[in-house]
C-alpha cells in the first residue's frame, strides 16, 4: 500500500452515531450500511491495489433523498464519494475514511426513449450496454463503448468521460450527452445542457464530463443515440514489426479514412488473447491491427478496398476480412478479452492509460521496452491505436514485497514519457488517486490552482470526492515536480492545506 | 510528418501576457477581440482594447494525426486553405461572417455551421488551448491528442465564452478528411414533412452532412466515397419517387455546393431582411413546422435537420423565447437593430445556473476584467 492521500483538511462536525441517526430519517435501514463487514464490498473500485473503508455507504433511490443527504453532508462537513458501478481503473471511487460513499446503484432506470429525437433519458446507475440493448429494436445504439460496458454505469461514464474502441469516429461520452441533471454539494438540483444541441451561457456540460465526481452528483443523463450502421466489416492485419503496424495506423488515417475502430495488439497480447478466447489470431505475428469500417454497403465496400491497399503497401504480412458477423464478433472478442486474458498470465497486472500523438508510437514502444528490461517487469501492449491511447499492462505479483512499488514507479515513468512526447497521462481512465503525482508533471502550479478554483466554484467546502483528480500544490512540491514560474507560487495569499 | 509555418514575429504571447498582467495590477477592464467579425453577437464591450489579431501562425499541423495547433489571430480563411491543401477540413464548418474572421474569434463565439448535427459542434473538435486567465497567468489545457481526461476540460469550457473567461492564445483542433465526393440535392416538400423525411433518409444509412428547408424546398448534402455517394443519390432518388416526392413541380435536383456556404454566411436572399433575426436551437430532428407561431411577415429557415431555426420576426422577445421553450429549446437574438441592443442576446438563465456561472467567471477572472458582461450583464 503506497497510496498517499492529500489531506484536504476536512473535519467532520458530527459523530458517526449522530450521522446514522440523521440519515436513517431519510432512507430505509437496509440502504444505510455502516458495519465494517457491510462496507467491505465498497472498499475499492477497479483499481484494487488501493483499499479504504468509508465511514458509511448510502444507497438512495430518489433525487430527493440525494438532495437531503448532500445537505446534511454540507452542513456537517462530510466528504462524499459518489459511486456508480465501481469499475474505475484509477481509484476514482476509492472511499474517504471520514466520508460517505454515495452509491447510485439503485438509480438504474431508463426513464424515456425518444425515437423521434434519437435520445434516451436515463438514471445514472444504468449500465452503458443496457442503453444500447434497450434501443436496439429501433435500430439505434449508444456509441461510447468502454471495455467495461457490460458493467460500468452511465453516471460513471460522465464522471470519467469514458471512451472505448469507437471514439475516433463517434466521440467520447462528452460528444454523446445532451443534458445532465446534477445535484450540487449544497443539495441544489441543476439542469446542465438542454434537450437542444446547444445551451446558453458557459458550456458546463463539457466541464462536467471527466470531472471525476468532484463538481456535482450526476442524477440523470440525456444521451444521444446513433443509427446503427447498415454494414460493419472488420479486417485483421498481421505485421512482423510492431512499429510497422503503428505506422500503418497513420497511413490509414492519412488516406482519408476514419475507421469506426482501429486497435493494435502486440505479440504478447495476441498470444494471451488467443490462448484465452481462440479468436483465430496469428500467434506468430509481432502485432495485429483490427480495423473496423461501417456505413452503407457501397461506402463500406469502397473503404475496405482502400484499407486493404494501404495495409498491403504499409507492410502487412497477412490480411483477413471477417467473413460474417460471427467471425467479426470473434475477432473483437479477442481484443475485448485482452485484459482478463492477461490476468491469466500473471497474479496481478497494472493497466496504464497514456495517450500520445500517433506518430510517436515507435518511440513510446521502445521506451516501454527499455523500462520493462530495466525494472524486470513484463509488459503487454494493447492500444486504441486510432486515437493514440495506450494501455500497457505491467505484469507483477503483489505478494512479492516491493513489486507493486516498482510497478507504479515504472508506470509513472511511462506516463512522464507520454507527456514528453506531446501526449497526456490519461486518455480515458481518469486521474483518480492513481495519477495525482503525474498531474504535477503535466500541469504548472498556476494551472493546478485554476482547477482547484473551478472546483471551489461548485463545491466551496471541497467535500465532493476530495483527494481525487487534482493534486494539492504541496503534494507536487514534495513530489519534486511543481512547475513554478518565475519562482513564484500562484496566489501566495491563499492558504495551502 | 508535421507542417510548421511558425514565424516568431507573429508570436505576441509576451506582449499579450504583459498587457493582461498590467490590467490585473491596475484592475483595468479589457475589451478582447480578434478582428471584430463576431462583435455583433454580444453586448457592447467596454474597457481597454486588447487585440489578438497580430498573434498569428500555424504552430503545428500534423495531417496524419488529424490535429492542428495555431495562434488565435490566424485568419479562418487561411486555416481553411492550409487544411484543404492536405485534403482536410474543420468538421464543424464555422461561419466567418467576414473575410478577416480569426480562429480565436471563431472558438470564442463557438458557432457551428450546417454540418453540426452530423459531425459535431465547435467545442466537440477543440482538443486543447493556451490562454491567459484574468489574473494574467499563462495556462495550457488539453493537448493535441484525441483523448485526454487529465484535469478539468477548460479548453471546451472557454469555447463559446466570448473571451470572458480568458484570452485565447492558441487552439488545438481535431480535423477530419474532406470527403472524396459530395452531392447537394433539393426536392419539394412541406415544412411539416421536412425533418421526418430527412430523418428517414438518415436512418436508411445515407451519409447526410447537411439538411435544411427553405420556401417549400428541402436541401440535403451527402458526403462520402465516390461509390457511397453515387449509390445514395440513386437510392434517395428512387425512394422519393416511390413516395411521390418530389412533387410534380420537379424532380430531385442537384444544386451547387455554394448553397451551403451562402446559408452559413447568411448570404442567401432569405437573410436580406431588416427585422430582428433569432437563432432558435431545438432538440435533434424537431419536426414542428413553427407555422402556428408565425405571424404576418415572419420568415423561417429550418437548418440542422430541424434542430436550428433562423427566424425573422418582430414578435416580442418573450414570445420568441416562449416558442423555443415550448419545443424544448432556447432562442438567441442573433442580429438586431441598435434599439434592441438592451435586450439580453441569450435566453435568461435560472437563478441557480446564473450563480454557478458567476462563480466560474470569478474562478477564471476574479476582478471581472475580461469582456465583462458580453454575454450576460452578470458575467
Amino acid at each position: 500500500m503506497t497510496l498517499k492521500i492529500d489531506d484536504w483538511g476536512i473535519e467532520n462536525q458530527i459523530s458517526k452515531h449522530d450521522l446514522v441517526q440523521l440519515f436513517s430519517k431519510i432512507i430505509p435501514e437496509n440502504s444505510l450500511l455502516f458495519e465494517s463487514e457491510d462496507l467491505k464490498p465498497f472498499e475499492c473500485d477497479g483499481l484494487s491495489a488501493y483499499r479504504q473503508l468509508p465511514l458509511m455507504v448510502i444507497l438512495p433511490e430518489t433525487i430527493d433523498q440525494i438532495q437531503q443527504i448532500l445537505r446534511i453532508c454540507y452542513q456537517y462537513q462530510i466528504a462524499v464519494v459518489t459511486r456508480g458501478a465501481g469499475t474505475s481503473l484509477s481509484g476514482g471511487a476509492l472511499p474517504h475514511e471520514k466520508g460517505i460513499v454515495l452509491s447510485l446503484a439503485k438509480l438504474n432506470k431508463i426513464i424515456e426513449i425518444d425515437r423521434d429525437s434519437f435520445t434516451a433519458r436515463v438514471q445514472p446507475g444504468v449500465r452503458n450496454l443496457a442503453i444500447s440493448e434497450a434501443v436496439s429494436a429501433y435500430d439505434l445504439y449508444y456509441a461510447p463503448d468502454p471495455s467495461s460496458q457490460i458493467a460500468c454505469s452511465i453516471g460513471g461514464n460522465v464522471a470519467e468521460n469514458a471512451g472505448g474502441v469507437h471514439c475516433l469516429k463517434y466521440g467520447l461520452t462528452v460528444h454523446n450527452v445532451l443534458q445532465l441533471k446534477i445535484i450540487t454539494m449544497e443539495g441544489e438540483l441543476i439542469e446542465i445542457g438542454s434537450e437542444a444541441l446547444d445551451s446558453p451561457g458557459y458550456d458546463l456540460l463539457a466541464l462536467m464530463h471527466g470531472s471525476e465526481g468532484m463538481l456535482g452528483v450526476v442524477v440523470e443523463v440525456l444521451v444521444k443515440l446513433l443509427v446503427k450502421p447498415k454494414v460493419i466489416k472488420v479486417l485483421m492485419a498481421s505485421f512482423d514489426q510492431v512499429t510497422t503496424a503503428g505506422e500503418a495506423v497513420s497511413k490509414i488515417i492519412s488516406s482519408g479514412i476514419i475507421p469506426a475502430g482501429l486497435e493494435l495488439m502486440d505479440k504478447s497480447a495476441i498470444k494471451a488473447a488467443e490462448d484465452f478466447i481462440h479468436a483465430g489470431y496469428p500467434v506468430d505475428a509481432a502485432a495485429i491491427l483490427l480495423c473496423e469500417v461501417d456505413g452503407s454497403h457501397a461506402e463500406v465496400d469502397a473503404q475496405i478496398k482502400q484499407v486493404q491497399t494501404v495495409l498491403n503497401e504499409g507492410g502487412a504480412t497477412d490480411i483477413q476480412i471477417a467473413e460474417d458477423e460471427a467471425q467479426r464478433k470473434t475477432f473483437w472478442a479477442g481484443r475485448k478479452a485482452a485484459f482478463p486474458a492477461v490476468g491469466r498470465l500473471s497474479p496481478d497486472y497494472y493497466c496504464m492509460d497514456g495517450t500520445i500523438p500517433r506518430f510517436q508510437l515507435g518511440k513510446i514502444l521502445r521506451r516501454i521496452q527499455e523500462l520493462s528490461e530495466q525494472y524486470g517487469l513484463a509488459v503487454v501492449n494493447v492500444f486504441h491505436a486510432g486515437d493514440g491511447n495506450l494501455h500497457p499492462l505491467i505484469l507483477y505479483d503483489a505478494n512479492i514485497p516491493g513489486q507493486l512499488d516498482q510497478t507504479e514507479k515504472m508506470g509513472g515513468e511511462i506516463l512522464s514519457t507520454c507527456v514528453e512526447l506531446g501526449g497526456t497521462i490519461t486518455g480515458e481512465h481518469g486521474v483518480g488517486v492513481e495519477k495525482l503525482d503525474q498531474m504535477c508533471v503535466q500541469f504548472s502550479a498556476a494551472e493546478l490552482q485554476q482547477f482547484l478554483d473551478i472546483k471551489k466554484a461548485f463545491d466551496v467546502k471541497n467535500l465532493l470526492n476530495p483527494g481525487k483528480g487534482i493534486p494539492l500544490l504541496h503534494r507536487c512540491a514534495e513530489f519534486g515536480a511543481l512547475h513554478v514560474h518565475h519562482g513564484n507560487l500562484p496566489h501566495p495569499e491563499l492558504e495551502r492545506f | 510528418m508535421s507542417l510548421s509555418t511558425e514565424n516568431k514575429d507573429q508570436d505576441q504571447t509576451e506582449q499579450l501576457l504583459a498587457q493582461v498582467q498590467a490590467a490585473y495590477q491596475n484592475r483595468q477592464p479589457l475589451a478582447i477581440q480578434g478582428n471584430g467579425s463576431k462583435l455583433f453577437l454580444i453586448r457592447p464591450l467596454s474597457g481597454q482594447p486588447l487585440s489578438t489579431a497580430a498573434h498569428q501562425g500555424v504552430i503545428n499541423y500534423m495531417p496524419s494525426e488529424l490535429t492542428i495547433t495555431l495562434r488565435s489571430g490566424t485568419l479562418l480563411s487561411e486555416l481553411k486553405q492550409v487544411l484543404a491543401e492536405k485534403g482536410q477540413m474543420l468538421p464543424f464548418e464555422p461561419p466567418a461572417f467576414s473575410d478577416n474572421a480569426t480562429i480565436g474569434g471563431t472558438i470564442a463565439a463557438g458557432l457551428s455551421g450546417p454540418s453540426r448535427p452530423f459531425f459535431g459542434s465547435a467545442r466537440d473538435f477543440v482538443l486543447g488551448c493556451k490562454m491567459i486567465n484574468g489574473r494574467g497567468e499563462l495556462m495550457q489545457f488539453g493537448g493535441e491528442v484525441m483523448k485526454n481526461v487529465a484535469g478539468y476540460d477548460l479548453s471546451r469550457l472557454i469555447t463559446g465564452s466570448y473571451g470572458s473567461l480568458g484570452v485565447i492564445l492558441e487552439i488545438s483542433l481535431k480535423l477530419l478528411p474532406l470527403a472524396p465526393k459530395q452531392k447537394s440535392l433539393s426536392f419539394s416538400i412541406h415544412a411539416d414533412q421536412f425533418a421526418r423525411q430527412v430523418r428517414d433518409l438518415y436512418m436508411d444509412g445515407h451519409p447526410i452532412s447537411a439538411a435544411c428547408y427553405l420556401d417549400g424546398q428541402a436541401y440535403i448534402r451527402i458526403a462520402g466515397s465516390q461509390e457511397g455517394v453515387d449509390s445514395s443519390f440513386q437510392d434517395i432518388s428512387e425512394k422519393l419517387t416511390q413516395q411521390q416526392l418530389p412533387s410534380k413541380e420537379g424532380s430531385l435536383q442537384e444544386v451547387n455546393h455554394t448553397f451551403w456556404s451562402e446559408l452559413n454566411e447568411h448570404k442567401l436572399s432569405f437573410f436580406d431582411h431588416s427585422q430582428p433575426l433569432w437563432r432558435i436551437s431545438l432538440p435533434p430532428w424537431n419536426m414542428d413546422s413553427f407555422e402556428q407561431y408565425m405571424v404576418s411577415d415572419d420568415r423561417q429557415l429550418i437548418d440542422w435537420g430541424g434542430a436550428q431555426r433562423w427566424f425573422y420576426s418582430n414578435q416580442s422577445e418573450d414570445k420568441v423565447r416562449h416558442y423555443a421553450k415550448l419545443q424544448g429549446g432556447h432562442a438567441q437574438l442573433f442580429c438586431a437593430s441598435d434599439e434592441l441592443i438592451s435586450i439580453s442576446r441569450h435566453q435568461p438563465l435560472t437563478t441557480q445556473m446564473m450563480k454557478i456561472q458567476q462563480q466560474i467567471k470569478t474562478a477564471m477572472d476574479p476582478h471581472k476584467l475580461l469582456n465583462q458582461g458580453c454575454i450576460y450583464s452578470e458575467l
